[in-house]
């Protein structure tokens, strides 16, 4: 099933988190991922990734709407975002095959962030995709933890959510505007 | 001013008048502030009754009712209240105490999480741990109650934030926090959308306008008439909309969904073209969704974008305010010519009126509840406010009373609150003492709030409270007696207590109506002593609310006798 990147621009506030997550669960969406940060101006973004058609995700953007606390929702597919994950990895190789976990790192252009005689923490940074097939090479060498950030979203082109559209009239390219309602 | 004291000056800024609660520790400062301010309190005994009394004052009046509870135990009593008002979108603003910030998080005696609690339960709520952002906080609680699709909201206050010191306004406090950005203006309605199912609407054969609570909300009652007069529209309205369109205009087709009527259910088949304003496509309305209005385009106006294609995509979303929907409809089908073959349509509306009439035994041996409603009906002349329970006696009541006004109808229509009547009531009788507020309650639903006699006594509040007493939960033993091969399962009571001795004992006056011949003159006594009353209305206990359309099946799929 498609994916579909839920992007919200939100009011920093007590209890923001649970309000996104309690709605997700109450409206019956499953989510993939979910990021959160804090982005200055008192503002937080979140990125949440639902495995869903296109409508169930659009109507998952307009019941976020109307939190009071939040600003704007865009949705975008795969190929309309810019999407990032960042996950660090502690690897055990057996003794005699560490080098081989470099090599494995350099062709995904991990890189190593701690080490220590019997492991080695990679951070690698892309797609989950790309992160999932990381993972799925490095299983032969011992997997001991793997920690994942969330996808980070932002939209391809000129457009920025919650900024007013530059240009009336091109609504197509433009993120949608929060709805001054409810 | 410490935090409580400002609260209750920014109350008053608000234009409240009226707060309904119950005292405890965490509000002891908030209490203390009260006294003597001019601000009427008014004492309920239960808490979930604080919210309702709220939510039945803002019905009638359109504006945030308020309520109060203490920490732990009063905040958890208001869930079932809050939860009334977000279902049916009433703007109430309710204020908890809770215990002080130094212990929160430590299970500290009468400590829940309100916060977390009430968070699904209301379109938003706070905790204020900020002295400073208390007035700031409380002014933007009232804009959100009242802004857009109106909503509950919940301020939860620990106790060290009442008692600290805070500017003595809003302006002073201003600045503090950052601004709700969303300023609740309603958008206008996309012109070229209107222009476009207006057009869809002339070219109809058989359009018919289903209208929501959200035309009483947005004042449209009015221009909804306008429309369905000028354009030949037939209309119904839901349970929550019931007085927009008073109840013999010719164009009225009656309450649509599982008890509506014939001619509306039969309308919403057939229809072409459905115009839903200010409604939400709920499952009690459309029954099986597959085959609800199945042939027709939909224009959806509601002021909530999250309610288009929640349950029916619209053909033509209109997202606005009820009022400024239909206005736009109105001006953008003036010198549109419209199809005429709606007259047939209109004639075959009024045809299924006049050969499917709400109909019981009028003969019947015993007092049968519809005959309870018609009475107070005619007694009342139509113009009463009504506030009902929730039951057979609910769906009766929204059937057989002649509705001329909006907000005449007080009911708990989403959430479907058992307990709803007496406390909703006081709110509306305090909102509007010049009225006559009746409650229609069942025997059931009557218990379930019972203890706010009371507080009817207290505040001496002339209401009229018709219980109409049939022994049992009348709508369970209904659906056990046509669903569940009559296993009345828990649904009989046993015993009910002496409905007339019990007001006495609260010192309110008790009636007891069990001879059908008797009915006219108990109603009238009861209308017309001086005082609030008590009416046990004795009713056959095996009367099911009818016609029914039976859950999953189609709206043509009724059960009519």
């Amino acid at each position: 099933m498609p994916v579909y990147y839920v992007m919200v621009l939100a009011r920093e506030a007590t209890g923001l988190l649970r309000r996104v997550s309690g709605l997700c669960e109450n409206r019956g969406y499953a989510l993939q991922s979910l990021s959160v940060g804090g982005i200055g101006g008192g503002m937080v973004r979140l990125g949440l990734a639902v495995d869903e058609p296109r409508e169930r995700a659009e109507r998952l953007a307009r019941q976020l709407e109307r939190l009071t606390d939040v600003m704007a929702v865009e949705v975008a597919g795969d190929h309309q975002a810019v999407r990032r994950e960042l996950a660090l990895i502690k690897v055990r190789p057996s003794p005699g095959r560490r080098s081989e976990v470099l090599q494995v790192a350099q062709v995904f252009r991990a890189r190593v962030v701690d080490a220590s005689p019997g492991t080695v923490v990679l951070e690698v940074t892309g797609t989950a995709d790309k992160i999932d097939a990381l993972l799925a090479v490095l299983q032969e060498y011992d997997v001991a933890e793997v920690a994942r950030g969330g996808v980070v979203t932002l939209r391809r082109g000129p457009a920025a959510l919650g900024a007013e559209p530059s240009e009336p009239g091109q609504p197509a390219e433009q993120p949608r505007r929060w709805s001054a309602v409810v | 001013m410490n935090g409580a004291q400002a609260l209750v000056a920014q109350l008053q800024a608000e234009g409240v008048d009226v707060v309904f609660g119950i005292p405890g520790g965490a509000v002891l400062p908030l209490y203390d502030a009260l006294y003597g301010a001019p601000l009427r309190h008014v004492l309920v005994r239960h808490e979930q009754a604080a919210a309702l009394a709220a939510d039945g004052y803002a019905r009638v009046t359109g504006r945030p009712g308020v309520c109060i509870a203490t920490s732990g135990p009063g905040a958890m009593n208001l869930v079932t209240g809050l939860a009334t008002s977000y279902m049916d979108s009433v703007p109430v603003v309710a204020i908890t105490g809770n215990v002080a910030t130094a212990v929160m998080g430590t299970d500290a005696f009468q400590e829940a999480d309100t916060f977390g609690t009430t968070m699904p339960v209301t379109k938003h709520n706070y905790l204020v741990k900020d002295p400073a952002d208390l007035l700031p906080v409380l002014a933007e609680a009232f804009e959100v109650a009242r802004s857009g699709r109106p909503g509950p909201v919940l301020v939860d206050i620990p106790k060290d934030v009442f008692l600290a010191p805070v500017g003595d306004s809003l302006a002073e406090a201003a600045g503090n926090r950052r601004p709700w950005a969303r300023n609740g203006r309603a958008p206008a309605p996309c012109e070229a959308t209107v222009a476009a199912a207006a057009r869809a609407i002339a070219g109809a054969r058989q359009p018919v306008l289903y209208a929501g609570g959200g035309v009483i909300t947005a004042g449209a009652a009015d221009v909804l008439r306008s429309l369905v007069e000028q354009a030949g529209i037939p209309v119904t309205t839901t349970l929550m909309a019931l007085g927009s369109v008073p109840v013999d205009h010719p164009l009225f087709l009656g309450m649509p969904g599982m008890h509506g009527t014939y001619a509306a259910n039969m309308a919403l088949t057939e229809t072409d073209c459905l115009i839903a304003v200010g409604a939400r496509f709920d499952d009690r309305v459309t029954g099986r969704l597959a085959e609800f209005a199945p042939q027709a385009a939909v224009i959806h106006v509601d002021i909530d974008a999250a309610e288009h294609g929640k349950i029916r995509a619209p053909q033509f979303p209109i997202v606005a305010d009820a009022r400024d929907g239909l206005e736009a409809l109105l001006k953008a089908l003036d010198g549109l010519e419209h199809n005429g073959a709606r007259r047939e349509w209109i004639q075959r509306v009024q045809s299924w009126k006049q050969e499917h009439p709400l109909e019981y035994d009028r003969s019947a041996p015993e007092i049968l509840p519809q005959a309870v409603i018609e009475e107070i009906s005619r007694a009342t002349g139509g113009d009463a406010v009504i506030v009902t329970g929730v039951g057979q006696h609910q769906m009766w009541t929204a059937m057989l009373y002649a509705w001329k006004r909006p907000r005449q109808l007080l009911t708990s229509g989403g959430l479907g609150t058992m307990g709803y009547s007496l406390p909703a009531a006081i709110g509306a009788k305090i909102a509007r003492p010049g009225d006559l507020v009746v409650c229609v309650d069942g025997d059931g639903s009557f218990q379930m709030n019972v203890q706010e006699l009371a507080t009817v006594a207290e505040q001496n509040l002339p209401l009229k409270i018709f219980i109409i007493n049939n022994g049992c939960h009348g709508m369970v033993r209904q659906w056990q007696q046509l669903f569940h091969g009559n296993r009345l399962s828990a649904s009989v009571f046993a015993g009910n207590p002496d409905f007339v001795r019990l007001a006495e004992a609260y010192g309110i006056r008790g009636l007891r109506i069990d001879d059908p011949a008797r009915l006219p003159a108990g109603v009238r006594e009861a209308l017309e002593y001086d005082g609030p009353v008590v009416v046990d209305c004795i009713v056959r206990q095996e009367e099911n609310v009818l016609p029914m359309v039976p859950p999953g099946a189609a709206l043509r799929e009724m059960i009519e006798r």
